[in-house]
């Protein structure tokens, strides 16, 4: 799947441009100020002259053509932010920039192989609430937007202005038509939160009405509406499910008004619960926030219009994750949990560019390997350009573009220009389309070298990825973490850890059970098999000495659910 | 490409902006100045053998960009290196003022048993002095650096800065302060180590521990 999205991408990007460079070539080839190919060493000062000669007869062989590179530029934006296509795109990008070696702490919150390290982590340093409270405050906030996306698309069912199946784009208009004052006052709450939280929430949200609207076409909704009840609601919503049903049979208004007050009542309870376990001066073991938090807190769970507002823990979350962040995440990056962790990882299965890539220790041996093999060019500019758009990027438009062009000027003189200190050997036409780029007006967009970038991704991937795989560099770097692990559990045994008491104790939570076998594949060596065992022995003991609470276990459960969905399509490719 | 060594170290080069921090490496690495002027994009490695104290090590050395908006992402080569070069312009003083958030930055991000060397870099540039010898020989003090000035230009320093490094984090190893088999050390053995046969044997002792369980 994910392979086949990235082919999609590449046409889409591929088609206008070659398109435009055909009608230019005869210009290019035949104009008068283009630079002769020239191999010879020049002075200093003559690749910038050079290059900005280049520049400029490119520019003269374009300004024919200028309108009709404007005319096809806005296509193509227009194309990337908001057609599906540019939904599959961000999809794509997202996934490339993740390695299962994972890196920051947003992803090992997500990761359901990497989490329950990171919780036997924070248990030992006595911090575990902090990351419940965020991954409880994190499902709350999910399955309450569910429910209320659910009840809006059966609201709009039995509308007559509804049709069975809308595009995601539309579906607020819809609601917004609807005659039911219900669903008006429901679809106020997702433009609240569009206002609060700006961009990035809407593309959460434009993501998961997608993921919906999917599932709808390819389905009909009424099963949608009964397979989103097991995963994500408790047992008392299965029973406003199937009040769902009788009122699908019997449509009338009475019906709408008592589920709906079920279904408010069901989120007060999840909110009240999660309230009293860890924000509640009374709670065992409160969060570290302030009385004015908790205050808003109290009054967005108890708002005067009797509804709770879905991201009423949203402040309280973000100031747990700093916390968890700021004092205790580079301590795990570091500890022999989360080599145990890699260890799974690697030996699991698959292991993809991106693992190496975008984890430093794993690229340490990578960047070694690549030297040895003659190719670490292409390793380099990777990561400059790779750099490069990462910062652009993250500026959402509010840069300098003067200051990206200087910046961009500088790859493309070390690796595109005809006289390059370090020329990768890209064909002309992808020269051409990064010397249209960073000359666009207002300066380079940040994926101003997203076709190079995906070229020599690909190149590492076919070509040195197996050959690092089976390399003596990638066996040190299994041992190093091997040898991390072990030393530490005999320091960590000999400092007589409390939990070392636990391990006689045959209970364990079958959810905790659950989770971890997945991931707890036998690897292809003996000596592998036989610590994966051990580790297994060690990850369950541990498990033992969390909470038993089943409410807690439930919502537990139904968390990790949602991420190996989510997580299963690009490793079956 | 192919030369073996008996240990492999991976470095860092810090700083603000504009101190010379390219121009170190490109001088350690090639023996001469660089002459390009041009800043670097997000991070870059170069790498060099070297002999120190009878061992031959391989230097790993990831250069990054000092300028502000790259600093997110220059941070998250930060781990697991085992030296680092924290580099100021003598001649400038705004460059030596912002030491300590690189230093931050390095313990924090790297392991805060990182091995640093403060360097004092432009020294052929006297005349513009700004920050004494003597006061930065007293923030490095205060700080457990270890401190040269240098000169990319002439040379004078540089290869001394690597070594200098590259010496201290040998002989922690061989103290047995630093584990090079531990992850985010830094530090990989060569394929020509001397104690391979120790790496070896350390692997069957792993194996046996593992079929009592």
């Amino acid at each position: 799947m994910s392979f086949f999205r990235r082919k999609g991408k590449g046409k889409d990007q591929d088609k206008p441009d070659v398109k435009i460079f055909r009608a230019q070539a005869p210009a290019s080839v035949h104009s008068p100020s283009r630079s002769p190919k020239n191999n010879a060493l020049l002075e200093a000062a003559g690749p910038s002259y050079v290059a900005i000669n280049a520049i400029s007869a490119n520019m003269d062989s374009y300004s024919s053509s200028r309108t009709a590179a404007l005319k096809k530029h806005p296509m193509h934006m227009e194309a990337t932010h908001f057609g599906d296509l540019g939904r599959s795109c961000l999809k794509y990008e997202a996934q490339e920039t993740k390695s299962s070696l994972s890196k920051s702490l947003d992803q090992v919150l997500q990761d359901n192989v990497a989490l329950p390290y990171f919780i036997q982590f924070m248990e030992l340093r006595r911090m575990e609430h902090l990351v419940k409270f965020w991954l409880e405050a994190k499902s709350f906030h999910s399955t309450t937007w569910s429910r209320i996306r659910a009840y809006s698309l059966n609201t709009v069912k039995h509308s007559s202005l509804a049709e069975p199946v809308s595009p995601s784009l539309k579906r607020p208009d819809l609601s917004l038509a609807s005659v039911d004052e219900q669903s008006q006052d429901f679809s106020k709450i997702p433009h609240h939160t569009s206002r609060l939280k700006g961009p990035d929430t809407g593309a959460k949200q434009d993501s998961a009405s997608n993921h919906l609207g999917t599932k709808q076409k390819t389905r009909g909704p009424p099963s949608i509406h009964l397979e989103l009840c097991p995963d994500q609601t408790l047992p008392h919503n299965e029973q406003s499910s199937m009040h769902t049903t009788s009122a699908k049979n019997t449509p009338t208004h009475t019906g709408l008004k008592d589920m709906s007050q079920k279904f408010m009542k069901s989120i007060e309870r999840d909110a009240v619960h999660t309230f009293t376990k860890y924000i509640s001066p009374d709670a065992a073991k409160p969060i570290p926030i302030s009385e004015e938090i908790r205050s808003d807190i109290v009054a967005k769970i108890c708002g005067e219009d009797g509804q709770v507002d879905p991201n009423c823990f949203v402040t309280a979350q973000s100031i747990v994750f700093d916390a968890m962040e700021q004092e205790h995440f580079q301590e795990f990056l570091r500890s022999h949990h989360f080599c145990k962790y890699q260890i799974e990882v690697l030996t699991s299965g698959t292991v993809y560019l991106a693992d190496i890539l975008f984890c430093e220790s794993a690229l340490f041996y990578f960047s070694e390997y690549m030297e040895k093999e003659d190719a670490v060019n292409i390793l380099q500019f990777w990561l400059a350009a790779d750099n490069f758009q990462s910062q652009l990027a993250a500026k959402n438009g509010q840069y300098d573009g003067q200051e990206a062009q200087n910046d961009a000027m500088i790859l493309y003189d070390k690796y595109f220009s005809l006289q390059a200190t370090h020329p990768l050997g890209f064909d002309d036409s992808v020269r051409l389309e990064i010397e249209s780029n960073i000359c666009r007006e207002g300066g380079p967009l940040p994926n101003c070298f997203t076709t190079p970038l995906r070229q020599a991704w690909t190149t590492m991937e076919k070509v040195f990825l197996p050959g690092f795989l089976s390399s003596n560099l990638y066996y040190k770097y299994l041992n190093d973490l091997i040898h991390s692990v072990r030393g530490d559990d005999y320091s960590w045994s000999g400092a007589g850890n409390p939990s070392q008491g636990g391990q006689g104790t045959p209970n364990h939570s079958p959810y905790i059970s659950a989770a971890d076998n997945p991931g707890s594949q036998p690897g292809v060596k003996k000596s592998n098999v036989k610590i994966l065992k051990n580790f297994d022995e060690a990850i369950i003991v541990e498990a033992a000495s969390l909470d038993p609470e089943s409410l807690y276990q439930r919502a537990y459960a139904g968390f990790y659910v949602l991420p190996s969905y989510e997580e299963m399509g690009p490793r079956k490719l | 490409m192919s030369e073996t060594y008996d240990f492999l170290f991976k470095f860092l080069v810090i700083g603000s902006a504009g101190t010379g921090k390219s121009c170190l490496l490109h001088q350690f690495i090639e023996n001469k100045f660089k002459q390009d002027s041009n800043h670097t994009i997000g991070v870059e490695f170069g790498s060099r053998i070297v002999n120190v104290g009878g061992k031959s090590v391989k230097l790993q050395i990831w250069d990054t960009a000092g300028q502000e908006r790259f600093r997110s992402v220059t941070r998250s080569y930060y781990r697991g290196a085992a030296g680092a070069l924290l580099v100021y312009d003598i001649a400038s003083r705004e460059t030596y003022n912002a030491l300590t958030n690189w230093l931050t930055d390095a313990r924090t991000l790297a392991s805060p048993n990182i091995i640093i060397i403060l360097c004092g870099n432009k020294k052929d540039l006297d005349a513009d002095r700004e920050v004494t010898f003597l006061e930065a020989s007293r923030f490095a003090q205060e700080n457990e650096l270890m401190f040269l000035e240098t000169s990319a230009l002439t040379g004078e320093n540089v290869e001394e800065a690597f070594l200098k490094c590259a010496r201290t984090i040998l002989s922690k190893i061989e103290s047995g302060e630093l584990d090079p088999e531990r992850m985010w050390s830094g530090i990989q053995y060569g394929d020509a180590s001397p104690r391979h046969a120790k790496h070896s044997h350390g692997t069957q002792q792993q194996n046996r521990q593992q079929c009592n369980c």
